[in-house]
C-alpha cells in the first residue's frame, strides 16, 4: 500500500498558544485511520491543519507525495481532499440536491462521484433530496455533509466527529457507510472520541492528548490497556 | 416553468402591466415608472445583499454611473444620443466602475465592506460635485429625450414620451432584467453565492472561489443598478451629484429592506411602495423624513422579513392550515 497522506513534525499555533506539537503521522491508500482523543485533545485541530484552516508554523504535510502545506483550503480540496466538519454546516437555505450539486458544479465535468454511488452508500438521501438543509435532522445533515464531500471526488476523506450525537442504530449504519466508501477507493481519516466505535471501523489509530500523538497502533491494544482506556475517557 | 404557479402569476402581472398607461393618470404613470426603474435597482442590489450577504451603502455610485453616462453622452456626444447606444454604454461604465470599486470592497466583509463601499461612492460624489465644468456640479445636467433606432422624439412633451414608447421600452427592460436575475439566482453561480452568504469558509471548502464570486456578484449588481440609473434619467429629466451620495444609497437599502431581501420579488415590491410612500409623505408633510424613518423602525421591529416576507409567511400559514 502506498502512503497517501504524510505529516512530518507539524507544529500549529493559535496566537501564542501551541495547539499541536510535533505531529507526525501517515495514512495509506484505502485505509481507515482514526485520530482518537477526548474533546479538546487536538483531533479537530489536526484535521483542520490538513485542510488548511489552521496554518502550520513548522512541519510539512504531503499528499500524494506532494508538499501541500502552503496551499489554500480550496486548492487542497480540489487536489482531492474531502472534508466533512464536526458541525456538518451544510448550506441551510439550499436543498439537499443543491448542496451536493454545488461540489460537482465547482469541480466541473469529468470524473465525479455519481449520484448512484452516493445513493448506494446513503440510500435515505433519495427521500429528502428536495428538502432544504434547514429542515434536516442531525443524522441527515451528517449524511449530506459526507455526500457533499464525496461529490468532489476525493481520494482522501477527512471526517471530524462523524458519529457524534447519532442514535446507536444510525451509528451502525454510518459504520457500514464508511466501509462502503473505502471499498469505492476513498481513504478515510476519522476524528473520533468513542473508542468502541473506533475499534469497529479502523485497524490503525492514533491517540491524541494535549496536542501530541501519544500512541499509534491497533484499537484492540487500547481496549486491552486500562491506562490508555482511561486516557481516552471510555 | 409552466408547471410552477408562480410563473402564471408573473404572466398575469405582466399582462396587467401592459395596460397600465391606459389605467393610470400621467402623474401616477410617471411615479410608476420611477418605481420600475427602482425595481431594477432593487433586483441588482439584492443579488449582493440577499444572495451574497454583503450590505453596500454605496450603490448610489453605480446608479450615478448609469445616469451620468446618459446625461454626459447627451451633452458631449449628442449624435450618439439614442437608447440603443445609451443603455449598453451605461451598462459598460457602471460595470467598469463596479469592477474598480468591487475589487477593493470584496476583500472585506460585514461593516468593513459597507464602509468601504460608502467611502468609494462618496469619492465619486466629490468628483461629480467638484468637476463643475464637466458634470454640472451641484446644478447637475439636464437629460433630453433620447432617440430610439432612428426615431426622434423632438417636439414631443416628456409626459407624452413617458406614457407611450418609453413605458413599453422600460417594461421590456424590466422584464429582461427580471428574467436574467431569476436565471442568475437559480444558476449554479447563484447557488454558490448563497453558499458563500451562509458560510464562506465552508464554501471555500467545497472549492468555491469566494472572493472572485463576490466580485462577480458585485459587478453584476452594479450593472443592474447602473441600468436602473440610466432608465431613471429619462423619467426624471435631470441628474445631480446627489445620486452618488450615501443618503441616496441608503434609500436603495431602505427599499430593499422594505420589500424583504430574503425573497426574490421583495425588492421590486419595496421599490414600488417606497416610490409612492416617499412622494406622498413629501407631498403631505414637511416632516416626511419622520414617516420614512418611522416606517423603517416599524419594519425592523414588526416585519423583519419585509412586506413580501410577511406575505410569504402568511401564505405558508394559510397553506398549512388547509
Amino acid at each position: 500500500m502506498e502512503m497517501l497522506l504524510k505529516i512530518e513534525n507539524l507544529d500549529v499555533f493559535i496566537g501564542s498558544t501551541q495547539i499541536l506539537r510535533n505531529i507526525s503521522l501517515g495514512v495509506n491508500e484505502r485505509e481507515i485511520v482514526c485520530l482518537l482523543g477526548r474533546n479538546g485533545a487536538g483531533k479537530s485541530s489536526i484535521i483542520k491543519s490538513i485542510i488548511g484552516l489552521y496554518p502550520s508554523r513548522s512541519g510539512k504535510i504531503f499528499f500524494k507525495e506532494k508538499d501541500i502545506t502552503p496551499l489554500s483550503p480550496r486548492k487542497k480540496v480540489l487536489s482531492g481532499i474531502g472534508y466533512s466538519p464536526e458541525d456538518t454546516r451544510i448550506f441551510t437555505e439550499l436543498t439537499v440536491e443543491e448542496n451536493i450539486n454545488l461540489s460537482t458544479w465547482v469541480r466541473g465535468k469529468g470524473e465525479i462521484f455519481s449520484y448512484e454511488k452516493i445513493f448506494s452508500i446513503f440510500p435515505k438521501i433519495k427521500d429528502f433530496l428536495d428538502r432544504k438543509g434547514l429542515n434536516l435532522s442531525g443524522g441527515e445533515k451528517k449524511m449530506v455533509s459526507i455526500a457533499r464531500a464525496l461529490a468532489l471526488n476525493p481520494s482522501l476523506l477527512l471526517l471530524d466527529e462523524a458519529f457524534e450525537g447519532l442514535a446507536p442504530l444510525v451509528v451502525n449504519h454510518f459504520m457500514e457507510a464508511l466501509n462502503q466508501i473505502r471499498k469505492l477507493g476513498v481513504t478515510i481519516l476519522l476524528g473520533e472520541s468513542n473508542v468502541r466505535i473506533v475499534s469497529q471501523v479502523t485497524e490503525r489509530t492514533y491517540i491524541i492528548e494535549r496536542g501530541e500523538i501519544i500512541f499509534e497502533g491497533h484499537p484492540r491494544e487500547i481496549l486491552e490497556n486500562e491506562k490508555l482506556l482511561k486516557l481516552v475517557g471510555r | 416553468m409552466s408547471k410552477n404557479p408562480r410563473w402564471i402569476v408573473y404572466l398575469l402581472i405582466f399582462i396587467v402591466l401592459l395596460f397600465i398607461p391606459r389605467i393610470l393618470s400621467i402623474h401616477d404613470l410617471m411615479l410608476f415608472e420611477y418605481g420600475i426603474t427602482f425595481a431594477i435597482v432593487g433586483l441588482g442590489f439584492n443579488l449582493l445583499l440577499g444572495y451574497t450577504g454583503l450590505l453596500s451603502f454605496g450603490h448610489g455610485a453605480y446608479f450615478a454611473a448609469g445616469a451620468y453616462t446618459v446625461a454626459m453622452i447627451g451633452k458631449y456626444f449628442p449624435q450618439a444620443y439614442s437608447l440603443e447606444i445609451l443603455i449598453p454604454a451605461a451598462l459598460f461604465f457602471s460595470m467598469v466602475l463596479s469592477i474598480i470599486f468591487g475589487f477593493v470592497c470584496v476583500r472585506h466583509t460585514k461593516i468593513f465592506f459597507s464602509i468601504l463601499a460608502l467611502s468609494l461612492s462618496m469619492l465619486l460624489f466629490a468628483l461629480l460635485f467638484k468637476l463643475y465644468h464637466i458634470t454640472g456640479g451641484s446644478d447637475g445636467l439636464r437629460v433630453p429625450l433620447p432617440n430610439l433606432f432612428g426615431m426622434s422624439f423632438k417636439g414631443i412633451r416628456r409626459p407624452e414620451f413617458l406614457s407611450g414608447t418609453y413605458y413599453y421600452f422600460l417594461l421590456g427592460m424590466f422584464t429582461v432584467s427580471f428574467l436574467v436575475m431569476k436565471g442568475i439566482v437559480g444558476s449554479p453561480f447563484g447557488k454558490a453565492l448563497q453558499a458563500i452568504r451562509d458560510n464562506e469558509v465552508r464554501a471555500e471548502l467545497i472549492g468555491i472561489r469566494v472572493r472572485r464570486y463576490r466580485l462577480y456578484a458585485f459587478v453584476i449588481s452594479g450593472m443592474f443598478v447602473g441600468l436602473g440609473g440610466a432608465l431613471w434619467t429619462f423619467v426624471n429629466g435631470h441628474v445631480t451629484a446627489d445620486l452618488s451620495h450615501w443618503v441616496f444609497s441608503g434609500e436603495i437599502v431602505y427599499m430593499t429592506l422594505l420589500g424583504g431581501f430574503g425573497i426574490f420579488e421583495g425588492p421590486i415590491i419595496g421599490a414600488m411602495i417606497f416610490t409612492y410612500l416617499k412622494l406622498y409623505a413629501m407631498g403631505n408633510t414637511q416632516y416626511w423624513m419622520f414617516v420614512i424613518g418611522g416606517t423603517l423602525i416599524v419594519l425592523v421591529l414588526l416585519l423583519p422579513n419585509g412586506v413580501a416576507g410577511a406575505f410569504s409567511t402568511l401564505w405558508s400559514k394559510i397553506k398549512k392550515s388547509d
